[in-house]
């Protein structure tokens, strides 16, 4: 009913999750009066080893006038949602085994709620695989979320499976709803920035890239302290191979573990990161961008075709050269590439849509939430923990694992 | 332990913070584990206040006064100090609602169905002709060609549609672009008759008044969740713009058929499927003046429909298809020269409802195929095909001539459409033997056993040992390392000479020569027998089947990760998967997860795998030789010599150290690679597919 209190709910299971909805937790904020909530895993702050993001949530949270709910089952969960209606939104939700935990909350959710799922980023299960995603994956994916907010049309969205392709909603990226930073950062910049995703499939599941990676990247550094040059390291937010690995870096270099949207990346002189999402962000933000990519050439980049693609440490130093000669040549490059990119990349138009879902998500689904009707069966959400039924991966693979409790 | 804040307050914690209640924990352990990691208030003072409420009125930017009542969840709030961007200068949040409409009347007035009011509308025509209103009334010619409505495409296009909980129809549509706000609005309504009286058509509440810009959710509660739903979109003035007929709303995804439209999905995009696949089973279900009759004039249910909906099922039924109930379960009509037989728990599908072509090809009946779809939430999981002409595989459904037209015959093929859609049981784990005999077996078997690890050879015995009883054991030990302290240990484990070793790589059908008994079970020491029985219903597969030359049941493997157990399900047979073209078009194979696809049940396979399987001796006398690990071979040799492999779901037994499943195996060679013997093999095995 137009006027019925609602709330919008944000799941939070992986790391990088709190930076996918923030822009849609504060758009929900500005824009409607219904309730946000955040349904935290226990999962989540297992992972959140560092507390980094734990931190962050909690500021959006005071922000906002958020609750948090943490949650360890689907059950807990949904004594949440129950007699409560609105919208979920989820930035990982699909049927692989490391999305279990959303992909439950949705499956086990009162009707009273719209369940949206994002992609969250350019490379995303679901939407748009690498080679590596299906190898790793597999290409059968699909969501228990009913719309699912694409970047790009689904003609765009090549692992977008036909079975879902009437959920999609072409939003453009979430992230760009957050204002660029700009001004000094929280730490000192030069230099440039590179970005290591070690425990991306993209480096294990055709061959191990990382050390390569890694090899170079200290050869690189070694050169550029000749000139007395810094560079900045960003570890992945869920990855965090360096410091997971304690791996000790050279004295030139600079590790930075902010949330994204605290990087002013227009302050670095250059990013190079293998192929991620952070690519799209540092184009996105006007720097000329490095692709690294395996010597070998076996890793899949092909979605980010066009874009100045490095391999080894004389490719590296090349492009920090022209970086310093000719910047505009890999500048304009990147602008090619992103006229190329169906998707709606101006900020605006991607908050007008995001907007326009909330909004007619909150109105257009009529009922009371207590009317018997609305409701699942509390019995099949409880029946996920009561280990007496055999909780199956939809994922293809076969290395996925079914977890049994006493 | 942390310490708590000296002046943490706990009651107000619980208070403030609901998940607290929910998280079983006291407010101080929760505040312990989770509260101050995020920053939580321990006594509620300096508490943070919403960005709306820290924004003043001055700084708004538009007038909250000026906006509609409906839209009154709107909060035009502007240049709060957050992390995103401002809102656009020309963005205007009410622009993209939808409006239901209040007023009673808004909603619409009944349609009564007539041959005047039809006449002209293509969608009214073919509601009237589909649920039979007047036999004579409209020409039975052919339906207007099929025609792109508005719902299809443009701003009223329907993007999705799905149901929410039982009855309740929930639409997406696109709505304008952004260029074409201002365009005409429309209303949108929704018109459904009750069974009882399907000439009314009753207006669904509320009516929806269009947005000028997308996306647009509406619900509407249906009166029911298999009857046609008529769509209206009317102009401002009343008049009606256009009309659409979604003839069986319940292929829609959440409706009890949408495994039915998943199964035959070949559109790019689902909702162009259901447009596509109504209109098909539309044509059909109406027919022509020349048409011949619906194949199905009867259906007959093992037991009642164990389902929320199984009353709509029995009135959509009677009032579409025309199937009265003619006895408690039985039902049927005049016309139609077949029966549909269905087991409990299982729906007929549209297709084979809708059908005016179902041969036979003389034989005396069909047996399936089906679509197994999740009970609780109706997502098609799997589709089967049974063995062509397998009478006694229960819970299959099966289309078989009605009394009066029976034919007889021998010679069987597969029903070109799925029959029915089967609700899935829940599925068990470690239900030890289900419904196996709870005895030991009554006659000795002889026990090939691969030995890997002494400890577990020595479990797998003690457990042989159980399930035979008084009935004996010959143990036969294939041994990789075939040393003296290995044969000491299994002398302590069996007995002196109460053994025999066989070499790691001996032919199969020589050790089934020399064995003593008539039936040897190959088992590895990873295997275990986590339930006495499950010798005992292997035996019994043997013993119901006479031409089985193997039986096997459903294996779990097991594996410890992080300290926990956790359980995959394994091997349960191999069954054809498609076809390979590595070489010469040749048969791949596969092991699909049989706990979920074929429940409880006993089903003929390509081949089992060697870990755990009963063998008939006779039927292995009449093979070639076979090694060790050559499973697919085996099992097509027994085929071809005239018997069959089965494995079963009804036990389970557990494979310690993990399984990965063959997938697509690429495959047997030699003589199978021939065309020719698949059309021996494929109509007396189980083929599965996995619909997602």
């Amino acid at each position: 009913m137009a006027g019925e209190a609602k709330t919008v709910f944000f799941v939070i299971n992986l790391v990088q999750d709190v930076n996918i909805v923030r822009g849609l937790v504060y758009l929900t904020a500005r824009e409607t009066e219904a309730s946000i909530g955040f349904l935290v895993s226990q999962a989540f702050l297992k992972r959140d080893r560092l507390k980094i993001w734990q931190g962050e949530l909690a500021a959006m949270a005071a922000a906002t006038d958020a609750t948090i709910h943490i949650f360890g089952s689907a059950a807990e969960a949904y004594a949440v949602l129950e007699g409560k209606s609105g919208l979920i939104f989820a930035a990982s939700e699909s049927n692989l085994e490391a999305h279990r935990e959303t992909a439950e909350i949705f499956q086990t959710a009162p009707p009273s709620f719209l369940r949206v799922t994002l992609q969250h980023g350019l490379e995303c299960i679901g939407f748009l695989q690498s080679r590596e995603h299906v190898l790793s994956h597999g290409r059968n994916i699909s969501f228990n979320a009913e719309v699912v907010c694409g970047w790009a049309p689904a003609s765009a969205l090549t692992s977008l499976t036909a079975s879902q392709r009437s959920k999609l909603y072409v939003t453009g990226p979430p992230t760009l709803l957050l204002k660029p930073r700009s001004g000094s950062d929280l730490q000192a910049q030069s230099g440039g920035l590179v970005c290591e995703n070690m425990h991306s499939v993209r480096l294990r599941a055709s061959g191990d890239h990382k050390s390569s990676f890694m090899g170079i990247f200290f050869d690189f550094c070694a050169e550029m302290e000749k000139r007395s040059e810094m560079v900045t390291l960003r570890p992945h937010p869920g990855g965090q191979y360096v410091l997971k690995n304690k791996i000790s870096l050279p004295g030139n270099v600079r590790l930075n573990n902010r949330p994204i949207s605290d990087i002013n990346m227009r302050g670095y002189r250059f990013g190079i990161s293998a192929p991620s999402t952070v690519v799209f962000d540092m184009v996105l933000a006007g720097i000329p961008v490095g692709l690294w990519r395996d010597p070998g050439g076996v890793m899949d980049a092909s979605n980010y075709d066009g874009l100045t693609e490095i391999s080894t440490l004389d490719d590296w130093l090349a492009f920090e050269r022209d970086v310093r000669v000719r910047p505009q040549m890999i500048l304009d490059r990147q602008d090619r590439f992103l006229r190329r990119l169906a998707m709606p990349i101006d900020p605006e138009e991607v908050y007008r849509r995001f907007a326009r879902l909330i909004i007619a998500g909150l109105h257009g689904l009529h009922g009371n939430p207590a009317d018997p009707r609305w409701t699942t069966n509390p019995a099949a959400a409880s029946s996920w923990s009561d280990g007496k039924r055999i909780k199956r991966p939809a994922a293809l693979s076969d290395d996925v694992l079914v977890e049994v409790r006493a | 332990m942390t310490e708590l804040p000296d002046d943490f307050d706990p009651a107000w914690y619980a208070q403030r913070y609901p998940d607290v209640g929910l998280s079983g924990l006291s407010p101080q352990d929760h505040y312990r584990r989770f509260g101050r990691h995020f920053g939580r208030s321990a006594n509620g003072k300096g508490e943070r206040r919403s960005i709306a409420e820290r924004v003043p009125p001055e700084a708004q930017r538009s007038d909250p006064s000026s906006l509609p009542v409906a839209n009154a969840a709107v909060r035009p709030v502007a240049s709060a100090p957050v992390p995103i961007i401002d809102r656009p200068a020309n963005f205007d949040p009410t622009e993209g609602l939808a409006l239901p409409l209040e007023a009673p009347a808004a909603h619409g007035t009944p349609l009564q169905v007539s041959t005047q009011n039809a006449e002209g509308d293509p969608a009214l025509v073919a509601y009237y002709r589909l649920v039979r209103l007047d036999e004579t009334g409209l020409q039975k010619e052919a339906l207007a060609p099929f025609a792109v409505s508005p719902f299809q495409s443009g701003p009223t296009r329907i993007e999705n549609a799905w149901f929410v909980g039982r009855s309740r129809l929930r639409l997406m549509l696109a709505g304008h672009a952004p260029d074409q706000v201002g365009a005409e609005q429309l209303v949108l309504r929704a018109y459904q008759a009750k069974p009882s009286k399907p000439g009314e058509l009753l207006p669904l509440e509320p009516a929806l008044q269009l947005a000028p810009a997308g996306p647009v959710f509406h619900d509407f509660e249906l009166l029911q969740s298999l009857m046609p739903v008529l769509l209206e979109l009317s102009r401002a003035d009343g008049t009606v713009f256009a009309r659409a007929l979604m003839p069986f709303p319940s292929l829609l995804p959440g409706g009890l058929h949408n495994a039915e439209l998943k199964a035959l999905q070949t559109q790019a995009n689902p909702m162009d499927d259901f447009w596509s696949a109504s209109d098909v089973m539309l044509r059909e279900a109406v027919g022509g003046s020349d048409s011949a009759p619906r194949s199905v004039g009867g259906i007959s249910q093992e037991a009642e429909l164990d389902h929320p909906l199984a009353d709509e099922v029995n009135e959509w039924l009677t009032t579409v298809f025309a199937l009265e109930p003619s006895e408690k379960i039985g039902r049927g009509h005049k016309s139609g020269g077949f029966d549909l037989i269905l087991p409990a728990n299982a729906v007929p599908t549209i297709g084979i409802l809708v059908s005016r072509q179902i041969d036979l090809g003389g034989s005396p009946f069909l047996a399936g195929p089906y679509l197994l779809a999740e009970a609780e939430s109706l997502r098609p999981r799997w589709s089967i095909v049974p063995p062509v002409g397998e009478e006694r595989w229960k819970g299959v459904p099966v289309v078989r001539p009605r009394p009066a037209t029976a034919a007889s015959g021998s010679a069987g093929r597969p029903a070109p459409i799925h029959l029915a859609i089967v609700l899935q049981p829940p599925v068990a784990i470690g239900c030890g033997s289900g419904s196996a005999p709870e005895n030991s077996l009554d006659r000795p078997i002889s026990a090939l056993i691969e030995v890997a690890d002494v400890a577990q050879a020595r479990t797998t015995v003690r457990a042989l040992r159980d399930s035979a009883g008084n009935a004996g054991v010959e143990f036969l030990f294939r041994l990789r390392d075939d040393s003296p302290d290995l044969r000491a240990a299994l002398d302590g484990i069996c007995g002196v000479a109460a053994w025999s070793a066989v070499s790691w790589d001996a032919d199969l059908i020589e050790i089934a020569q020399s064995a003593r008994h008539d039936f040897i079970l190959t088992i590895g020491d990873r295997v275990r027998l986590d339930h006495p029985d499950v010798v005992a219903t292997l035996m019994a597969i043997l013993d119901e089947h006479p031409d089985a030359g193997s039986a096997s049941c459903a294996l779990l493997g097991e594996t410890i990760v992080k300290r926990q157990t956790v359980v995959t399900p394994a091997s349960g047979g191999l069954f054809p998967a498609g076809v390979s073209f590595a070489t010469s078009p040749r048969l791949s194979f596969w092991e699909p997860d049989v706990l979920e696809a074929l429940p409880q049940q006993t089903f003929p396979v390509a081949a089992n795998t060697m870990h755990l399987t009963l063998l008939r001796k006779e039927a292995l006398a009449k093979l070639p030789g076979v090694g060790r690990a050559d499973d697919i071979r085996l099992g097509l040799d027994l085929i071809e010599a005239g018997y069959r492999n089965w494995c079963t779901t009804k036990a389970t037994a557990t494979l310690t150290g993990g399984y990965v499943r063959r997938d697509s195996i690429d495959p047997v060679g030699g003589a199978y690679a021939e065309i020719g013997r698949w059309q021996e093999l494929l109509p007396r095995v189980a083929l599965v597919r996995q619909l997602y």
